[in-house]
Order: C-alpha cells, then structure tokens, then sequence
C-alpha cells in the first residue's frame, strides 16, 4: 500500500494528466461534479458524491453516430473517427463504479457490443475512492456494494491521515502508481479507514419476486400522484441509460444522433399514430422502479440502483425509492 | 388557539368526512427532517399525516391539473404563492372554481431545504428563507374559501418589508456587456439536462401540449446542445411572460441550480415598464398584459 | 422578446417585426433592404451555435 500527502494529490493527478484527460470531481457552481483537469480547478474529492454521476463520460448526454450525404438516389455515409482519447476517471465512489459495471451490462452483452460505449470504457482507467463518511441519501450497503473498496476499479484509494491511502487493483493500476513516480510513499503497516455506514438503510429481499405481482396494484396510482413526471430522476441516475436516435437535417446531409431520453417523459412511448400505451405518469413511474426493481434483475441478475442517492435527493417532491421498497414489500396484493 | 397544522388536520378529516371533498392536498414528512413534500389524502383517517412546517415549499396548485378531467371536489391548501398559482390556472380556464375548496394559509416564508441539509438539524434555527421567498409580495393568499388563523408570532413578516432587491439579479446581469451576458447565460444553460422540472413545477405552464414534447416537429431538438438549450431556455421563459406568479418553484426545482427567476423577472421588469405594474394571479377579474390589445400598447418596432 | 434576446447576450437587432399589408409592395421592399443591411453590418451570427 502506498500513500500521499493531502497537498502533493494535485501534482499526482497532473502527472497522470500528462498521458490522459483526467476528470476528477471539481467544484462548479458551488457543486462538485466529474471536470477535466487543467491544474486549475478546486478539487472537491472529500465532499461526498458530486451532483452528476460519471455516466456522461461513457453514454454522453448526445453524441452525433454517422454523417450522411443524399446525392439524388444514392446516399453516402461517413462513419466517425474512433475514440481513441485516452482518460483517467478519479475519485469515483463504489456505487457509480458497480454502475459501470451495470452499463456494461446493458452495451456491452446480450449479442451487441456498442463501439461508441466500448471504446470510452476501454480506453478510461479507474481510480475509485472508498467513502468514509456518510451521506444522509446513500443507501449502496443495501445492494451489496461496499463502500470502502469498489468494485471495477484499477487503483483504490482511501482518505487517510493527512491524505490518502492506495493500492493498485489491476495491472493497468499498477502502471498508473509506476507514473506517479515518488510523488508516492510506502504507507507502511498504515490501514484504511473503515468504510461511511451509509443514511438510508432498506432491505431489498423478496421486492422482485413481489412486484411480478404488482403491475395493476391501486399502489403506482398513489405513489405517483405527487410525481410531477420531470426527468431529473432518470437523467441523475448513474444507471438510467435510455437514449432516442434521432436527425438533423439541412438540405441534402446530416448527422444522426443519440441523446438520453427518459421513461418519465409523455413522448417517450407515444406512437407514430399518437397511442401512448404509458399515457399517465402513473405508467411512467411504475416503469422506472420496475425496470430497476424487477425487469433488470430479471434479465442481468442485478438490481440496476446502486444506491447514490441522487434521485431521491434532487427529486423535487422527495419520491424515495427506498420507502417505494419499503411499501412495495408492505403492501397487501 | 391550536396550531395551523392541527387546524388543518381538522378541516381536512371534516372536509372528507362530510364527502364535501374527496381529496385534500397538502404536505406531509419526507425522507428527511427539511423535507415535506405533496401529500394526497382521500381518507379521513389518513389525515395525521399532514404537517405544516417550514419546508412546506412546493406550490400545489400544478396539481389541480391531473384533475382537470375528473369529476372529484379537491380541497387544497394555499399558501401566497399557491393561491397566485389557482388563480392563473382559474384565469386560463384550466379549473372550475366550485371543483376546488381552498383553505388559505399566512405564510411566513418557507425555508431553504438545501441548506439546511447542509447547516444540519441541530441548527435548525438558523436555515434562511427560501429564495423564493426573499422577495414575495404576498405571503397571505389572495384567494381562499376559509382562511386558517394562527396568532402571528415571530415567524409572521410584512409582505412589502421583503419585496426590495426583486430585480437586483435582472439589474445585475443588464449592467453586463453583450459578451458578458452571453457567457453568462451560455454556463448556466450549457448545464441544463432539459429535464423540464422547471416546466413541470411550473403553474403557469399549462399547454395540453407542450411543444418540448413535440421533439418531431422540428422547433426544439433533442440535443442537449447549446443551440438546443437556449432555445428551450428562452421560449419556456417566453412562454410565461405575463403569467409567471413568481414563486420561484422553477429555480428551486432544477436540479443544476441554473437562475432561472431572473429570465422570468427581466420579463416581468420589461413589462412593468411597457404596460404598467401588474402581478400575475393577483386579481381574476384583471388581464394579463399580454392577453389583452389596446391600442395605445407602446410598440418598440415601429420607430 | 427583443430585450430577451438582447437580455441573453445577442444582438437584439437580429429580431425584426413589421406590420406589412399585402397591397404594400414597395414598403416591403424597403423595409427587407434596410433590414438585410443592418444585419450585413453586424456580421454572421457567431453566437447560439453549437460549432462555435
């Protein structure tokens, strides 16, 4: 195990900097949130989750696919260069990190490797940082994910005394301490601090099985009541990774292109005829607990929440899914 | 006398009781001590639930419209803001009045839920106002069917003691120039996810549809671009000039913290000046300055 | 909507409205000309644009 002092993180993140685009939470607008690195910046590595997840850096908000050229008949496409950029991701906790590993999940198995995806993720090194201190909206613990030692990651790190503790995971992490050089130290016997216990606690046992009950229980129409069906939950979820496909045109080319769509908006099921077989927030809300509840375990064998607790905590009227799993579990079929 | 929540614990177990309303909106507790979100109580016996307490922030009036096709009687309690809220949807013909029994509560400002999240509850006693309610004039409804009487204590305030600063952000970002003002609003929007919370909150935003749900019909792409954002940021505030009641639910709700009342403010400041002083949800029987043509309206492009 | 647009930073004459009859030919001739010119002087629009 290695350590570093509190003042030398900067010049280890801009020695890594000097082969990769290194995005390391930093403080924007009072929040702290994934930003690369320019030396500039105020790290903001001690304070918690940062307002985004990482999940743009791997499924951006929109990404252009293919350019196309009409010449009368005939159509010509022009794919795009690969993405070849070369990215160190610090700080990330143990909850966006197992989201990664759902993400994968969805591009990356099941007959269909998606390149776009693909190569962001090959080409981005890990460095997680285990949670010591709690947050009141996390509940991981109760998707087994531990929050003193993430899974995926190629360097852990832990807050230690004065700085921080890390250790190399995979071989790539190895070649990222050998960069650091002797901006590093034997840690000695120094161990790392015990992981955050994280605010909420909710036992998730039993609640897929029950909703494969539940589709038309009078429950989803109370709980969404309140709902303003806004899509702040879904576009702050670390594993949300719905995307439309859509054009823009001008005369005779264009791009085609992807951008996060959410299962809370009226347009997101609606039929070219104009049916919309979710037409009620209602719908829309039993959909997203269900497709991270019951149909993504179904299918991945996992739950597709990690627990960051960034929806219930941005939520404008406070819709909590650990007390949806709570009363799911509660309520009589 | 007993305190505001209990009387509204009683009127609602009244008010469903007698079959007088089949629902009663209010607030009730969330997930954490600076929570208290939108509660929907249909049965009297439910009616504990409600609670009256510095962080009933959310504007209820939105809601009426899910019930805008119902045949329901909906109680609904309103603080200043609320009420503004019922009076624009009852100005745009989105509600009929004797479908909605509102019970009108003095508000004395609403807390930051945000910080105090951040000072922690031991320190509850020092959480500021919410922004939106730095600068309101009108705390007390404007509208109601019964008001709820509480003897005003420490916590009571003077509606016009607060109002001065209202434009101090729109003023601010005027002084600017051009360039500035463009890299003002091009960080703040450039952030947005367009996850229309703003939209949604909003009371005076009640097309049947919206045209950001319209990604087809070519006006407002998908993109989370620049283009793409600006154009959303500046047709939603457009699109409620001369109606917007300036509660600040818009701002409080956007999970990005972008300044989104000071686009509705500029407008409102344009139009005090183009059209006279006029405040949104006020008084049903006065127009909205943009509802209504007079001949000698001022016209800035005929020079 | 002029002082909005001029509010977020664009120049505000890049927005024009004009009350034309259809019997009025000549004013509409006029008015595009002045307004084409005004434009030409500010430039292309640099601002709003996502390559930028």
């Amino acid at each position: 195990m290695l350590k570093i002092g509190q003042d030398k993180l900067p010049e280890l993140i801009s020695a890594w900097a000097g082969g990769a685009r290194v995005f390391v939470p930093q403080e924007r607008e009072g929040t702290s949130i994934f930003t690369p690195w320019d030396g500039k910046g105020k790290l903001t590595l001690g304070q918690g989750n940062t307002l985004e997840p990482p999940k743009d850096l791997f499924f951006p908000r929109t990404e252009a696919m293919y350019r196309y050229q009409v010449n009368g008949p005939a159509a010509t496409l022009e794919t795009l260069p690969p993405l070849e950029e070369k990215r160190v991701l610090v700080g990330i906790r143990s909850c966006d990190a197992r989201s990664l590993l759902i993400m994968d999940d969805v591009f990356l198995t099941r007959g269909y490797v998606d390149e776009f995806y693909r190569q962001r993720r090959e080409n981005t090194r890990i460095v997680a940082l285990a949670c010591n201190e709690a947050q009141p909206a996390c509940f991981c613990t109760a998707f087994g994910i531990d929050p003193g030692r993430a899974e995926g990651a190629d360097v852990q790190m832990w807050p230690g005394e004065g700085g921080y503790l890390l250790e190399a995971i995979t071989d790539a992490g190895k070649e990222l301490l050998k960069q650091a050089g002797n901006l590093l130290e034997e840690a000695g016997n120094a161990h790392p601090p015990a992981a955050a216990a994280p605010g909420l606690q909710v036992d998730t046992g039993g609640v897929t099985e029950k909703l494969q009950r539940m589709f038309e229980h009078p429950y989803w129409t109370a709980v969404s009541r309140k709902c303003l069906g806004c899509g702040a939950c879904t576009y702050l979820c670390p594993t949300c990774h719905c995307f439309d496909i859509q054009g823009e045109n001008q005369g005779d080319s264009g791009y085609k292109f992807r951008c996060w769509d959410s299962c809370m908006f009226s347009e997101y099921t609606r039929m070219a005829g104009g049916h919309n077989p979710r037409p009620s927030k209602k719908e829309r809300l039993r959909n997203r607990f269900l497709h991270k509840l019951q149909y993504f375990p179904e299918r991945y064998g996992k739950f597709a929440c990690v627990g960051c607790g960034r929806c219930l905590d941005r939520c404008p009227v406070n819709v909590d899914i650990t007390r949806v799993i709570r009363e799911v579990k509660e309520v009589t079929l | 006398m007993s305190s505001l929540q209990e009387q509204m614990r009683t009127r609602a177990r009244e008010l469903l009781s007698k079959k007088e309303v089949q629902v009663v909106i209010g607030w009730e507790k969330g997930t954490f001590w600076y929570l208290s979100p939108p509660a929907f109580i249909t049965d009297p016996d439910d009616c504990e639930r409600l609670v009256w307490d510095e962080f009933c922030t959310n504007n209820l009036a939105k809601y009426l419209l899910d019930y805008k096709l119902g045949e329901e009687k909906i109680a609904l309690f309103v603080k200043g803001c609320d009420a503004r809220g019922v009076n624009r949807l009852l100005q745009d013909n989105q509600f009929q009045r004797e479908r909605v029994y509102l019970i009108g509560i003095n508000c004395s400002g609403v807390k930051d839920g945000r910080r105090a999240a951040a000072l922690g509850e031991a320190r509850r006693a020092e959480v500021p106002l919410a922004e939106k309610c730095l600068y309101c004039t009108h705390p007390g409804p404007v509208i109601y069917d019964e008001l709820l009487q509480e003897d005003r204590g420490a916590g009571a305030r003077e509606a016009a003691a607060t109002a001065e600063g209202r434009f101090a952000m729109v003023e601010k970002i005027e002084a600017m120039n051009p360039d500035e003002r463009y890299a003002f609003w091009t960080s703040q929007y450039d952030r947005c996810l367009r996850c229309y919370a703003c939209r949604n909150i909003c009371p005076a935003c009640n097309c049947r549809e919206c045209i950001f749900d319209r990604s087809q019909s070519g006006w407002c792409g998908k993109q989370m671009s620049r283009s793409e954002n600006q154009f959303f940021a500046i047709t939603r505030a457009m699109h409620v000039a001369g109606r917007c009641i300036e509660c600040g639910e818009c701002e409080r709700v956007c999970p990005e913290g972008i300044p989104i009342m000071a686009l509705n403010k500029k407008i409102i400041k344009d139009l005090n000046e183009l059209f006279g002083e006029y405040e949104a949800g006020l008084d049903l029987e006065v127009r909205p300055p943009l509802g209504q043509y007079d001949l000698n309206d001022p016209d800035e492009f005929h020079k | 909507m002029q002082r909005v647009l001029q509010f977020m930073g664009l120049e505000p004459e890049r927005l024009q409205a004009r009350w034309v009859s259809g019997s009025e030919g000549p004013r509409f001739a006029q008015i595009i000309t002045q307004i084409t010119e005004e434009i030409r002087a500010l430039g292309p629009n640099r601002k709003l644009r996502d390559d930028a």
